[in-house]
């Protein structure tokens, strides 16, 4: 579904990621693990064209190129950010939130109906944002905010939705939960990437992995392969850390 | 002086002084844009409505024909020279909006000269009504309609309406409402057109008070408006109604106080009770807005 | 690569650096000085006039430089000190028989005072600087746009307060009489001294503290520096050098009103400093020069003296026009924040060049 192909990318002329290939099936899920100042979140906003590669291509769906897509463009082709942090708006309602994550609906035919139906869904899926739904954003728990986050971004029904962090600041049980909605999604044929600093619970849930550090991949693999503690040691820490 | 009297006049002054500071803080609530230009707008309102009286067209074809174009000319604004600066630090933007008004002013001065031009006014406006109380003329009644008009509509269409969220999404973070495929050009496109209609309607009751227009009469409109929003904090209607009607009221409580010498420091006045709110409040009395205009 | 004169950006200095930097502005400086007398000479002084209104607007554009360069703060507040030193140097220098009819409300103490030229105008300056130095505690805690609206703000009262204290200013009439104290000379050498005294404020510790303040004010407030006081000092001492321009424009034109120093003052100022770099004395100057030298070209085409005719207006057209493609293409200006530097031989180091 998705294809990077050497991809390089920085901001003023430091280099924050160099030469990352990947390719990502559709169905599958993907966990970038790495420390911190990895590339991780660059990855991400590579993929959502909130950052234009310096050079290397990036692919959707095997032939389209996506570098000349803005990132509206990339969210009507189904590939949608959930940002770290959440970054909810605190000033809309939680109903509004989801709205305003379905925009991109209002473009195709049938769009009132299909924002309908997703808010059915994120209800369903999130029984505490409908009972929140009027409440402004900013009353919502850091847990409650992350889910109204990925449900916003389910809103604009993604075929990839690109999740950074989302289980930063969580509590273990909050966190537990934002994995098991993940699941969810990809039980549902969802394609994900998953960027984490933490590896255990994403290396759950992704069938594939990448490390990255100083922005190179040092390792990639299979997701069940990464969870030897030796291996992330090494990956996290550098060669002559071990 | 008669309280009462002075209410009406003050309510009726604040009126037009909200909608000045409405038609400012929109802008800035969703790109932190101070428009300098702003005064200028409503100086070719009145222009236009010059040129098309002499058209000979009936009154209110020639209003409806320069609300138009002043909308037109805010939205050309915006996307010619300022939604390319979006972005920018708010000081750049602040300067950048000062050089538009420049080009606004010179382009005036170029086809209208110096003097004073007329901007007729039906006499029905310019009547006065004496309810034995106090006195209030068409025109100020006018002033209070069109605010209060404004301020529900206002309401309704930031808080009720799609391009009223969008604008709330915008501007509490201008880079996850693009991340959800929010249209930005089109919500600064929109928040444009209608600050250019807000200046058109000020602009409106403004002109029927003085009868003329000079291609130099920007900085009193500008003034008020920035003083308004100083005032009340910059990025909220509320910031906005309050700042309009503590400046409305101050000034008509002025002109009844400062008589024979002091009447020249009228706006010095005016300027230190500024400076002293601005002291204990940076933010204004009702502080920074969080998001579009609420 | 050595060479003799370059583009010296903002570097920790030695004390032989900080010396030589504020020498060789002022040599540059008297460069110019000496470029624009000899122009002066070769063209029998029928420039004269177009020359001293240089000179002057050299001054301004430094003084206004040193506030907007070492703050980062925009003022729209600028030619109310240019104003005041006009205003103080008039009505100490009229002669009292000028005074009795110009100003015949004058206030006993004031009149018949008649120190000289110099005197009056650093009194110019100092009455601007006592301004700047009550307000600006005030105005100097706000920064960004709150700091352009309240410069905005100071302008209107100034002004205001010019056109009603009759008495002393003849109000919204024009005060005339002044005596022609300066011409082309007396103001070049002061331009010489103003750019010596604002490189050495500069990259003197208090011009750096208000710089650092400028970049980043919560990690200057941490390590210890008052970000007021920093601030307050750039406005203070900007206003005393737009002060001492005030007082030489007023000896020069001999006749001037309060519409001479408002809004319209504004526009030339922050393109000057704009277009040169705001955060360079050497971009001051060379906006100065490119202004002047334009807005003279402008107003010769207005007037139909190149043979063709413009409407008047077109020359702001161009002004505003300017201001606003200098912010978008080039909003660090021409210089940056670079300033001139003769390299003493043997001085030369690496990383002085940009």
């Amino acid at each position: 579904m998705l294809e990077l192909d050497r991809v390089s990318t920085g901001y003023g002329r430091v280099r924050a990621l160099d030469t990352v290939s990947l390719t990502l099936g559709a169905g599958h899920t993907l966990a970038v693990l790495g420390p911190n100042g990895a590339g991780k979140s660059t990855l991400l906003k590579l993929v959502a064209g909130l950052q234009a590669p310096w050079s290397g291509t990036l692919k959707l769906d095997g032939s389209a190129d996506l570098s000349p897509l803005d990132v509206t463009a990339r969210v009507h082709r189904g590939i949608v950010l959930c940002p770290e942090g959440r970054r909810i708006f605190t000033t809309l309602s939680v109903e509004e939130n989801l709205c305003i994550g379905g925009t991109a609906l209002l473009a195709r035919p049938g769009g009132a109906q299909r924002m309908r139906e997703g808010l059915e869904r994120a209800y369903s899926l999130f029984p505490i944002l409908a009972e929140r739904r009027h409440g402004p954003g900013s009353a919502l728990s850091g847990g409650q905010q992350q889910m109204l986050a990925i449900a916003r971004a389910l809103m604009a029904e993604p075929r990839l939705l690109l999740l950074d962090e989302p289980s930063l600041g969580l509590s273990p049980v909050m966190a537990d939960e934002v994995y098991a909605t993940l699941a969810a999604l990809k039980a549902e044929g969802m394609t994900l990437i998953v960027v984490e600093e933490a590896a255990g619970r994403p290396l759950g849930l992704a069938d594939t992995a990448m490390i990255l550090r100083n922005g190179r991949t040092v390792w990639r693999g299979a997701a069940a392969a990464a969870r030897d503690p030796d291996l992330l040691q090494r990956a996290y820490l550098g060669d002559h850390a071990a | 002086m008669n309280l009462l009297q002075l209410g009406v006049d003050g309510l009726a002054t604040g009126s037009v002084y909200m909608m000045l500071a409405l038609g400012i803080s929109l802008v800035f609530s969703v790109m932190r844009l101070v428009n300098f230009a702003y005064g200028m707008i409503i100086v070719w309102f009145g222009f236009m409505l010059h040129v098309l009286w002499g058209t000979g067209l009936p009154y209110w074809l020639c209003v409806l024909g320069a609300l138009a174009g002043t909308v037109l000319l805010s939205i050309v604004l915006a996307r010619a020279i300022f939604m390319p600066f979006v972005g920018a630090p708010p000081a750049t933007l602040l300067l950048a909006s000062f050089g538009v008004a420049i080009v606004l002013q010179s382009v005036a001065v170029v086809l209208f000269g110096e003097p004073a031009r007329p901007v007729q006014t039906p006499q029905i406006l310019l009547t006065s009504i004496d309810t034995g109380w106090f006195r209030i003329s068409v025109l100020q009644l006018l002033s209070l309609a069109l605010g209060l008009t404004m301020l529900v509509g206002l309401e309704f269409l930031i808080g009720r309406t799609r391009i009223g969220m969008e604008i709330r999404a915008t501007a509490e973070s201008p880079e996850v409402a693009r991340l959800m495929a929010v249209r930005s050009d089109r919500v600064l496109t929109f928040v444009f057109a209608l600050s250019g209609l807000i200046a058109g309607l000020v602009a409106l009751v403004w002109f029927a008070q003085s009868g003329s227009v000079t291609a130099r009469g920007d900085l009193a409109p500008t003034l008020k408006a920035f003083v308004a929003v100083v005032i009340g904090g910059l990025g909220t209607i509320r910031g906005a109604v309050l700042g309009g009607l503590v400046l409305g009221f101050l000034e008509t409580a002025m002109s009844g106080l400062l008589v024979g010498a002091l009447s020249g420091f009228q706006q010095t006045f005016v300027f230190a009770l500024v400076i002293l709110i601005l002291l204990l409040r940076p933010e204004g009395l009702l502080g920074k807005a969080t998001g579009g205009m609420r | 690569m050595r060479r003799p004169l370059q583009l010296r950006s903002d570097a920790p200095l030695t004390p032989g650096g900080y010396m030589s930097l504020v020498a060789s502005g002022m040599g540059i400086a008297a460069l110019l000085a000496l470029a624009i007398l000899g122009l002066n000479l070769a063209t029998g002084a029928r420039f004269a006039s177009l020359l001293t209104n240089l000179g002057l607007w050299l001054i301004i554009a430094v003084g206004f430089q040193v506030f907007v360069g070492s703050t980062g703060t925009i003022s729209f507040g600028h030619p109310a000190f240019v104003a005041l030193g006009a205003y103080t140097g008039g009505i100490l220098t009229l002669p009292p028989a000028m005074q009795r009819i110009a100003l015949p409300d004058l206030p006993g103490w004031l009149a018949g005072l008649d120190p000289g030229l110099w005197p009056a105008t650093i009194a110019g300056g100092a009455v601007a600087a006592l301004l700047a130095l009550l307000i600006g505690p005030i105005v100097m805690r706000l920064t960004g746009i709150a700091a352009g609206i309240m410069t905005f703000g100071l302008l209107v009262i100034v002004n205001e307060m010019i056109r009603a204290a009759t008495p002393l200013t003849r109000g919204n009439a024009t005060f005339y009489g002044v005596p022609r104290l300066a011409g082309l000379t007396e103001v070049l050498v002061v331009v010489v001294l103003v750019v010596g005294i604002a490189l050495a404020y500069k990259f003197s510790r208090w011009g750096l503290r208000a710089r650092s303040v400028a970049q980043d004010p919560v990690a200057a407030e941490m390590s210890g520096i008052s970000v007021v006081t920093s601030r307050l000092w750039a406005f203070v001492l900007s206003a005393f050098i737009c002060g001492i321009g005030g007082a030489l424009m007023g000896f020069f034109l001999t006749a001037f009103s309060a519409q001479s120093f408002y809004v319209g003052m504004v526009l030339p100022m922050m393109i000057m400093v704009l277009l040169g770099g705001m955060n360079s004395v050497a971009g001051a100057l060379t906006g100065a020069v490119l202004l002047t030298f334009w807005e003279y070209v402008m107003r010769l085409i207005e007037t139909g003296g190149m043979g063709i005719s413009l409407p008047p207006g077109l020359s702001q057209l161009t002004l505003g026009a300017g201001l606003i493609a200098i912010l978008f293409f080039r909003p660090s200006g021409l210089w940056g924040s670079r300033e001139f530097f003769i390299a003493p031989v043997g001085q030369t180091r690496k990383g002085d060049n940009p």
